[in-house]
């Protein structure tokens, strides 16, 4: 009986150990599956950018982009992407400029590449963001970041109600640019980035003295593009910082269709439907007129619309004489300004009595941008207008050809009286 | 009084008698000549090519076969020729008194610091007011009238600080001193402005500086015109006296001038023919130091009954000149006008000036 008792406490002592060993596997093994189940979630690639988080788990097979933006119009940036890291290269920095400048962002989490000593590497998404220009403004509106802004070179040049809402609750700090740019207080404020405008006059630029502070600045200068779509393009420069790379792509792409449908509209005109446009203004004895390669003859000429200086080669400016100008524009049939203090024609004839001896003055066909200034003296056009090329578009259509856009009312431009 | 001064103005004259006189009114008669010819000149050509024939209809009255033309001939190169030759005239004869009078080879229109208290004026109203507007606005926003008003403004400024000095300072070079500072000031101040300013505004004050007589309208010389007549028309008043002064002040006090009142005058008439053209046309600089030079050389005189009209005729015709090179006919752009003053007038200023060895004898000191 005792060694019958001592057998089946043995036997039960190597059954116990057996399921105690069994238990043991069973949990290596699940132990094993749940790895490789947490292991198999990660692989599974990104369906979105991460545009407000950092990566955790970094892994090198993923694509941390999957939302990616492609330039179309914009000629002053070229954009490559990575696995977790996307190259952004401005070409254009200002007008004729010599040298680009390359930024690496980094997909937050993730190691930076190896090899770009040379270049500016940016942690993105970026979670603060000094703008020293209110044409970036819109950028961040429009893709939801204003809450990002930190600081603005003016405040009184801000003309989005959402952002002087930010700036009336003191969350928005007032930096200034150029040479008298405040450092110090951009320097309190660590943003993740600043975006500054490109001057070819390098004592105005302000991104010397940033980088050299230790500060990230990325140039953002729409102006440089000679087309109205390749300015409102610039967007996506600033979206590739927030991670937004996608929301920018299917805005943009929504302007551009909506610009080629008014676009469209005008586009088989006869010539002769269509008026001769001149704009600019005196400054003393020199009259600047946009060139023939401007953003605004394209605009003229996409409004169905003949520029008088479509022949000029010039992307800038032109300096010309007064007489040369008034040979080739005294009976132009519309004359589009844009001076801010300009609201009827008698402010025109206040500042010189020369220009009542053009046609489109005397028929009251002169227009200015200035349609929406705030009480600060701050114009939308410089603003939203950034953004909205296609309402800019439909605003020359209605002036040029009121009949083509009868429901369509002005924004940005204003008849003067 | 008036017979001493008049002993004093022949022995000025370097080599005096009957074949230098005739030579100076061939002179001022040749000059006249060319001026009206140059002033022709500056009619005809420009930016835009008209035909002489259509000119000459249009000056006499009749319409071009295309009408902006008429507008370009008698609304836009018309005042723009006959400003040069006031400006001109008004610049040379304001340098030739303030170099008389602070008996300085090197002083001008502007000694006083009327060129100064004029760019402080129009810095405050091109630099400092548009510093609200927003990026790549408008630049040349503010009307020609608002530069002139702030130029006049501050032109005024400086010169009644410098009359008022005038009246009580015993020598002039306390007030060329005077001068001096308050130029140094107020530059200064310009300089704080365009620190602080965005590349337009610089621009269009730069713009300003560069001097031009195409932005006066005809309406504006209706005013330009009296006030530079008056200022030469004093000017002429004031020769003998002005010739008393190149022998030293108290030279001059004791052959029976009021120093002290002519010294006045003197300060009053350039001021406003210098303060004028500065509000109306910018700082034009050159002519003034250059002419009064360039006809003492001519003239181998230093006397101010020859000198005066002289040096109003040259002024003008300078400026004619001037003015027809900076259009660059033919061309629809323009130069600056000071850069071509200067770089066109200086080689033959010291050319003629080295060629006659002037500057010691010109002083007769």
């Amino acid at each position: 009986m005792a060694l019958l008792l001592s057998i089946v406490v043995r036997s039960n002592h190597r059954m116990l150990s057996a399921l105690r060993r069994i238990v043991f596997g069973v949990l290596c093994v699940l132990i094993l599956v749940g790895v490789a189940l947490v292991e198999a979630q990660t692989t599974t690639p990104l369906t979105q950018n991460l545009t407000r988080a950092c990566v955790e788990h970094y892994d090198p097979h993923i694509d941390y982009f999957p939302e990616k933006a492609t330039l179309a119009y914009a000629k002053g940036f070229t954009l490559e992407y990575f696995k977790n890291y996307k190259i952004l290269t401005v070409t254009m920095p200002w007008p004729n400029a010599k040298e680009s400048f390359r930024y690496v962002l980094v997909q937050c989490g993730t190691p930076a590449p190896e090899g770009f000593g040379d270049s500016q590497v940016i942690s993105v998404p970026v979670r603060s963001i000094v703008i020293l220009s209110t044409t970036h403004l819109s950028h961040l509106e429009l893709l939801g970041a204003l809450d990002r802004l930190v600081a603005i070179s003016t405040h009184d040049n801000v003309y989005s109600a959402a952002a002087r809402q930010r700036i009336a609750a003191d969350q928005v700090a007032e930096v200034g640019r150029g040479p008298s740019i405040n450092l110090e207080t951009l320097l309190d404020l660590r943003p993740d980035l600043v975006t500054a405008v490109g001057h070819d006059q390098p004592q105005y630029n302000s991104h010397p003295l940033l980088q050299n502070a230790g500060i990230h600045v990325v140039i953002n200068s729409e102006y440089v593009e000679p087309t109205l779509l390749g300015r409102s393009e610039w967007l996506k420069l600033t979206a590739v910082f927030l991670n937004q790379d996608g929301l920018a792509q299917r805005l943009f792409t929504g302007m551009t269709q909506r610009y080629q449908a008014y676009a469209a509209r005008v586009e088989n005109l006869p010539t002769a439907q269509k008026p001769m446009v001149f704009g600019g203004f005196l400054n003393r004895d020199v009259w600047y007129v946009s060139g023939g390669d401007s953003y605004i003859a394209q605009l003229v000429a996409d409004a169905g619309g003949v520029y008088l200086w479509a022949d000029d080669r010039h992307r800038a400016s032109i300096p010309l004489s007064f007489e040369a100008v008034y040979e080739r524009a005294g009976d132009a049939d519309f004359w589009f300004t844009s001076n801010q203090d300009w609201f009827k024609r008698a402010d025109l004839l206040a500042a010189n009595e020369r220009y009542a001896a053009f046609k489109a003055f005397q028929e009251q066909r002169v227009y200015n941008n200035n349609a929406r200034l705030n009480e600060h003296e701050a114009n939308d056009y410089w603003e939203s207008g950034i953004v909205e090329p296609d309402v800019q578009l439909a605003d020359v259509i209605k002036i040029l050809h009121p009949e083509i856009l009868p429901e369509h009312r002005l924004k940005y431009y204003r008849w003067l009286p | 009084m008036s017979a001493a001064l008049d002993t004093v103005c022949v022995q000025l004259g370097t080599d005096g008698g009957s074949r230098g006189d005739l030579w100076r009114w061939v002179f001022l008669a040749g000059l006249s000549c060319v001026l009206m010819g140059a002033f022709f000149l500056n009619l005809a050509l420009g930016s835009v090519r008209i035909p002489l024939s259509e000119i000459a209809t249009i000056l006499t009255g009749g319409e071009a076969s295309k009408p902006s033309w008429n507008y370009i001939v008698l609304a836009f190169r018309l005042p723009k020729a006959l400003t040069a030759i006031l400006a001109g005239a008004a610049l040379a004869v304001s340098g030739l008194q303030m170099q008389t009078l602070f008996r300085n080879p090197l002083a001008d229109p502007y000694i006083l610091g009327i060129n100064a208290g004029a760019s402080l004026g129009v810095a405050l109203v091109v630099l400092a007011t548009g510093a609200a507007t927003g990026f790549l606005s408008n630049v040349g926003l503010l009307g020609d009238l608002s530069l002139i008003v702030s130029a006049i403004a501050g032109a005024s400024l400086v010169t009644g600080l410098v009359i008022v000095a005038a009246r009580w300072l015993r020598h002039a070079m306390t007030l060329l001193i005077l001068g001096l500072m308050l130029g140094y000031a107020t530059s200064a101040v310009v300089s704080i402005l365009i620190y602080f300013s965005v590349p337009e505004q610089i621009q269009a004050y730069i713009t300003w500086t560069f001097g031009s007589f195409g932005g006066v309208t005809g309406r504006q010389l209706m005013i330009l015109a009296p006030v530079i007549g008056a200022g030469l028309l004093l000017a002429g008043l004031l020769t003998k006296p002005l010739n008393a002064l190149l022998l030293g002040e108290s030279y001059a006090r004791s052959m029976g001038a009021n120093v002290r009142r002519v010294r006045f005058w003197l300060i009053a008439g350039t001021s406003v023919l210098a303060g004028a053209v500065t509000a109306f046309c910018g700082p034009i600089a050159f002519l003034g130091v250059a002419i009064p030079h360039l006809c003492r050389s001519l003239l181998r005189t230093s006397d101010h009954r020859v000198l005066m009209p002289a040096t109003m005729l040259m002024g003008g015709l300078v400026a004619l000149l001037a003015d027809l090179v900076a259009s660059v006919p033919g061309s629809r752009t323009i130069l600056p006008l000071n850069a071509v003053t200067a770089l066109l007038g200086a080689p033959i200023v010291v050319w003629i000036v080295l060629h006659r060895d002037g500057p010691r004898s010109n002083f007769a000191s």
